[in-house]
């Protein structure tokens, strides 16, 4: 059973397993999906990229974000059957660039530490996403989105 | 001058009567003998009594002495506040260990030219400044950070000029006071990396150097980017001219300006008068030097006290505390409420924690905290090699090193030649529900002091909103126009077991329902995040954030004492006008969300026993 207290201005409620198993009646607003102040997923409803996902950690602002902007929006408008096989060239141009920047687009093999101490940076870090040659691009950041997946409820407008 | 006049109207009938008596009681004494007073003006006399010229006299000499008292006593008052300011911006300008500000270039016949002093002034060769930034970031912490990437974003090219008095690259503050503190790796100190909730390794640093563009490349580089300028700290804005000026005499213009510039750690004042040998015993932490040198400390002296009971002292004593199971190391804490987090818990959950705290069972299994309540400190002194600390109630505390953890001051300086208004009720630069203060510039962080739609003006210090504001107004400041509209959270660990996450108002002063159930051992922020191992704990999603602590090496720790009343998990609401502005996430995690969304509604709810059940606290 529960238990009610008063500790002043302060009320505590104990209570079970059972008792909160009844749906709740509390009512909650209904969500407006336009409402335009909410924070958008990756996909923005007028269904273009939302570049300053936070699904996309740094991708799109760092040194390769034009490169990988090319690449992406070459393959979410691809109307292709595999989608984005026309876009070979944008990848290619994608991966280049972030070959040069071995240490903020981190490879799959080398994972952490590799070769001389010299060159790694001790403030060396995983960026957001994994870059794989093929779409969708993978992020080990907490919140993960897979490119055209809807984004996860974390980052969703009804959060 | 016409508030003489009202002022002589009103008093007017009051001389009246009080000549009458004085008349009385001196006639042929005062007024025959004295001199004639110069007669007032037929004009202003609004009493009509059949009075001789003594008696106007006398009105107007009482009402014009009246005036130039209290004008001179309001001069004096003024003037006493002036200088009373005057003398806290210097005393906080003038800590030791800190960067001397330059006094900013106005017409003030005050300003004192003080030369800049900072931490580690880089390579002798003269960096070579861009001349102009498109978008100019003054402060390189997490908003600054948030607000580069939010523009780079959103304006393909952006060419984004942060600029920063310390010596590092913009970083994120939450490990300094909980994942380095419980890292096995020695090299610490140096790698400044920590394990994150996922198990995998990060620096603090948001980005390797790489990432960056060169200062004097950011202008021709082709498709932008951002760059950092280390050491130097901005001491002019003209607005009118968007330009601003460095400590150097540089100047920079820009287009669009963000101030991103925190604050300082405030101090107890009767520390700052105890003197050298104490202040140089003193820690304010707030950045990366003051973890390097906090964690020396902790491994050269025998005992440290913490003022202050909020957040960063109870992540501290909790932190300190975990050190000392290897070595001799005595922590205190102490503070002036009842309890820890006594202005953000409600008192029966403060003092639950509070004993957790003591007994050490939650993040110091063997040694604990000694924590000191209800302690206000009188005086500090240095005696016989030691600290002593007197409190009001006559105790007093044998120790090494003090760390003060008692609030943060905003960076205000700019204000001044900026033209900018300060907040007198939170303190910070008052900007609107968009973040903009005026045209072209924004303000985001610490130092924001902002109009929030639901929850009204207010300016928050926590991580998440420093990325939720950065974002913002890096948005705005690309064409978005948005308000502050996504709720920012905030979380704490009080050690492995004993963790909550919290969104909107959390002020122990609101009224509060509690909803619990029974915990488990299932139900600690260590158990939810290696069960869960995609659940995160903090809603912002930019890499820049730091969860509880993973790889804890203490042993387990031992049963949860039984209590009467074990608040293991649950809900609180806050609420303010029967409205909720505020929820805390007590060791269920995971469900931020559905918090967010019950402030969003900002409903009046009959039964929050009912809205509870929305959480699942039963659940893991």
């Amino acid at each position: 059973m529960s238990s009610v207290k008063e500790e002043g201005k302060d009320r505590v409620i104990f209570v079970t397993k059972e008792e909160h198993e009844a749906p709740s009646n509390a009512e909650l607003v209904e969500e407006d999906p336009d409402d335009p102040y909410e924070e958008r997923g990756l996909i923005l409803p007028n269904g273009e990229i939302n570049w300053n996902c936070p699904c996309l950690g740094g991708m799109a602002s760092g040194p390769c974000g034009a490169s990988f902007k090319e690449a992406f929006s070459c393959f979410h408008y691809s109307k292709e059957e595999v989608k984005g096989s026309e876009c070979l060239e944008q990848f290619r141009g994608m991966q280049e660039c972030m070959q040069r920047y071995p240490e903020l687009y981190p490879q799959e093999d080398d994972k952490e530490t590799q070769g001389g101490p010299s060159e790694k940076d001790p403030s060396k870090q995983d960026s957001a996403p994994e870059p794989t040659p093929t779409p969708p691009v993978q992020d080990s950041s907490p919140s993960t989105a897979p490119a055209d997946t809807p984004p996860p409820s974390n980052s969703s407008a009804s959060g | 001058m016409w508030t003489c006049k009202n002022l002589w109207k009103k008093l007017a009938p009051l001389a009246r009567s009080s000549s009458t008596l004085c008349r009385q009681n001196a006639r042929g004494v005062l007024f025959n003998n004295e001199r004639r007073l110069p007669l007032v003006p037929q004009a202003h006399m609004s009493s009509g009594t059949p009075g001789s010229g003594g008696d106007n006299n006398l009105y107007y000499l009482l009402v014009g002495a009246t005036c130039v008292g209290g004008g001179f006593y309001a001069y004096r008052t003024i003037k006493g506040d002036k200088e009373r300011y005057q003398e806290r911006i210097n005393e906080i300008a003038s800590r030791p260990n800190k960067v001397v500000p330059e006094q900013p270039i106005t017409e003030a016949p005050a300003a004192e030219p003080a030369t800049v002093a900072p931490a580690e002034v880089p390579a002798p060769t003269p960096v070579e400044f861009p001349s102009h930034a498109p978008y100019l970031l003054i402060g390189g912490g997490t908003a600054s950070f948030a607000a580069a990437r939010s523009i780079r974003a959103r304006d393909p090219g952006a060419r984004v000029l942060i600029i920063t008095d310390e010596p590092d690259l913009p970083y994120m503050r939450p490990p300094l006071s909980k994942e380095l503190w419980f890292s096995d790796d020695p090299s610490v100190v140096d790698t400044l990396r920590f394990k994150q909730w996922n198990g995998k390794e990060r620096s603090i640093y948001f980005q390797p150097p790489s990432f960056y563009v060169s200062p004097q490349d950011l202008e021709k580089v082709e498709n932008g980017g951002v760059a950092v300028l280390t050491g130097k700290k901005v001491v002019h804005m003209d607005v009118r001219g968007n330009k601003v000026t460095l400590s150097d005499d540089t100047e920079i213009s820009y287009d669009k300006c963000l101030i991103a510039t925190g604050g300082i750690p405030r101090n107890l004042q009767v520390i700052e008068r105890a003197g050298e040998e104490v202040t140089k015993r003193t820690t304010l932490f707030r950045k990366v030097e003051d973890f390097k040198a906090l964690d020396k400390v902790s491994r050269d002296t025998k005992s440290i006290t913490i003022i202050g009971g909020g957040f960063l002292g109870s992540e501290l004593a909790c932190a300190l505390g975990r050190r000392s199971a290897d070595s001799d190391l005595e922590v205190i804490q102490m503070f002036p409420e009842k309890g820890n987090m006594g202005k953000v818990l409600p008192e029966y959950l403060s003092n639950w924690t509070t004993a957790k705290v003591k007994s050490g069972s939650h993040c110091q299994p063997r040694l604990g905290v000694a924590v000191i309540t209800e302690a206000l400190v009188k005086a500090v002194s240095f005696k016989d090699g030691k600290v002593e600390i007197k409190l009001k109630d006559g105790r007093v505390v044998k120790t090494d090193h003090i760390v003060a953890a008692v609030g943060l001051e905003p960076s205000v300086e700019l204000a001044k030649s900026a033209g900018l208004e300060v907040d007198s009720d939170f303190g910070g630069f008052r900007v609107n529900a968009e973040l903009q203060a005026r045209s072209n510039i924004w303000v985001a962080g610490d130092a924001a002091c902002f109009y929030d739609i639901r929850l009204g003006r207010r300016r928050v210090e926590h991580h998440d909103h420093a990325v939720v504001s950065g974002r913002l107004a890096g948005e705005n400041m690309t064409g978005a126009n948005k308000p502050y509209w996504h709720q920012s959270m905030f979380w704490s660990d009080l050690g492995p077991d004993v963790g909550y996450e919290a969104i909107g108002i959390v002020d122990s002063s609101l009224p509060t329902v509690g909803v619990f159930a029974k915990a488990t051992a299932k139900d600690t922020p260590k158990a939810a995040t290696e069960k869960s191992g995609t659940g995160i704990r903090s809603e912002s999603e930019t890499e820049g954030t730091a969860n509880s602590p993973v790889a804890s090496s203490t042993p387990e720790p031992p049963p949860v004492p039984e209590q009467k009343d074990n608040y293991g998990k649950g809900v609180i609401f806050y609420l303010r006008d029967k409205v909720v502005v505020g929820i805390i996430l007590w060791n269920v995690f995971n469900r931020m969300p559905v918090a967010r969304k019950i402030i969003k509604d900002g409903e009046e709810h009959a039964d929050l026993n009912e809205v509870a059940k929305l959480f699942n606290i039963h659940d893991d």
